[in-house]
């Protein structure tokens, strides 16, 4: 007998490392978590604020209604500001403007100097364009918003722009931008503006196929097993050995011969029967022997 | 012509008698809280309604319709904590209220905003807004930001024409106070969840001002039992 006992042996698996002592982990301050928490939270909240502030701004705009200064060519300084202003909204913050502005009793684009326009005669629906291609039917409230069809195309066009994620992730971030929809005001700009933009466009295409390429290679090698380490794939280790099966005689096609009892194999064996088997059933067995009586 | 004055006339009637129904109710909403207001206030004549808020032209001027009113003592009683020892001499929830009417067709955030500042500024803990329009969504937003000094209300002026809890589908609605509460739960050994609930948005719980947490008590009259209390808990 060995002098000292072994230990149990476990059959858990083997964990690699002891757990790290704590002294190498100093737990945080629970107050300071709580401390930094409450921080991030409160910067969330001061967005918010500046978000409906600017709401209550932006429903008073346009700030100059003078005469050379309309929604298309809007003031230089209320463009810009509307722009910095509305780079924060959400689309659902962008609709309570509209609203807002509408209760205020202006067109709900915030660039344009216009009240709203009232749609004389009750009904809750409106025809727009009778008797042409794109006659349509609309809710007389959406038709209310606007003071014209115009109107509604440039705040849509801002409105396609805002982003669904939460202010306060987007706040640090610059490059995002608004653009207010470009009138036809002097033609050699708007097409230099459109060649811009085709280019950009182009570009943003090229960078989403690649980034689309990437997926898909990413996704297959995740389907195959492959590991991935560090963003780079790893070749996988099993070696593959083809081995053909040896071939004699030429391959026939099959033939159809009158004798044959083919359609009688299944999977290669006949099936026989015996008479004597103890599987017969005793009915036939006793019709044999009858039959050897008459004979006798 | 006279046809014309005359339809005007009659419009202009229909609008004094839906500003003073939704008047009288208000003022009865106000007393069911438990604020203080004279018999005479509340049940006002529409004759007597007309010579005070009524302008020379015979229309109802309702920036002239507004009233506070202080809360009872059995009210104030009510809606104090009880003493800890840190707290020794607590404060009670409740404080003057503010009525007051709106006819703009929509009311802002900028115009909510303005009544919450006024509230708050003048100390009103509870501030009602009797509405001729509808809210827009980003004035909704504005109330919470108040919370802390005022609590702001709101209700259409359509929805007061009659007051609901004299309905005779409506039972009768008492709401419990700290210590009633503790009693019930004690008695029935209950946690607070356990009781039924009741919305805070529901019409009598909004027309009583309830607030999260507490317990209303619903008599109802029974057939077989004559009385019948159940106890909800408002969510």
């Amino acid at each position: 007998m060995s002098k000292q006992p072994n230990k149990p042996k476990g059959i858990l698996k083997n964990k690699g490392n002891p757990p790290p002592t704590s002294t190498e982990q100093p737990t945080p301050d629970p107050r300071e978590v709580a401390i930094k928490h409450a921080r991030i939270i409160h910067s969330r909240r001061e967005i918010e604020d500046q978000i409906s502030d600017s709401l209550i701004e932006l429903s008073r705009f346009p700030s100059t209604r003078d005469s050379p200064y309309n929604a298309s060519n809007p003031a230089p300084a209320d463009a810009e500001s509307f722009k910095n202003l509305i780079r924060l909204y959400q689309p659902g913050d962008y609709d309570d403007l509209i609203e807002e502005r509408n209760s205020n009793g202006l067109c709900g684009y915030t660039l344009c100097p216009n009240p709203r326009s009232r749609i004389a005669g009750g009904g809750t629906f409106k025809l727009v364009n009778f008797g042409r291609k794109d006659f349509n039917i609309v809710p007389t409230r959406e038709l209310e918003k606007w003071c014209s069809q115009k109107c509604a195309k440039r705040a849509m066009y801002v409105k396609v722009q805002l982003n669904e994620t939460a202010a306060w992730e987007r706040a640090g971030i610059a490059s995002i931008q608004i653009d207010l929809l470009e009138e036809g005001t002097d033609t050699a700009t708007t097409a230099a503006d459109a060649a811009k933009k085709l280019e950009k466009q182009a570009e943003n295409l090229k960078i989403e196929a690649l980034e689309k390429t990437a997926q898909n290679a990413r996704d297959l090698a995740l389907e195959r097993g492959d590991s991935t380490e560090n963003g780079k794939t790893s070749k996988r280790s099993i070696k593959l050995t083809i081995r053909e099966k040896s071939v004699k005689i030429a391959p026939e096609a099959p033939s159809l011969d009158i004798d044959s009892q083919a359609h009688l194999v299944t999977e290669g064996y006949k099936s026989t029967f015996d008479p004597n088997s103890e599987t017969v059933s005793q009915e036939n067995k006793n019709t044999d022997k009858k039959e050897t009586i008459s004979d006798q | 012509m006279a046809d014309m004055e005359n339809i005007n006339s009659e419009a202009n009637e229909r609008n004094i008698v839906k500003a003073w129904r939704a008047w009288r109710t208000a003022h009865e909403m106000v007393q069911d809280r438990g604020y203080e207001l004279a018999e005479e206030e509340v049940k006002i004549s529409l004759d007597a309604f007309r010579t005070q808020y009524t302008s020379i032209d015979g229309t109802v001027s309702r920036e002239r319709m507004k009233f506070s009113a202080r809360p009872s003592p059995e009210m104030l009683k009510k809606y104090t904590p009880p003493a800890t020892p840190s707290n020794p001499d607590p404060q009670p929830d409740v404080g003057t209220i503010w009525v007051e009417f709106n006819d703009d067709p929509s009311v802002g955030a900028e115009a909510m905003r303005r009544f919450a500042k006024f509230c708050s500024h003048e100390h009103y803990r509870t501030g009602m807004m009797i509405l001729s329009g509808n809210v827009s969504s980003a004035a909704k937003k504005e109330i919470p930001k108040f919370a802390q000094w005022t609590t702001i209300e709101w209700f259409l002026e359509e929805d007061l024409l009659i007051n609901i809890t004299h309905h005779e589908l409506v039972p009768r609605h008492v709401i419990l106070s700290r210590e009633e509460k503790t009693a019930l739960l004690k008695r029935y050994r209950l946690k607070e969840t356990q009781l039924p609930r009741i919305l805070q948005r529901d019409p009598v719980a909004k027309y009583f001002g309830m607030r999260r947490g507490q317990v209303v008590k619903i008599i109802r009259s029974s057939e077989t039992a004559g009385r019948y209390a159940s106890y909800r808990l408002c969510v």
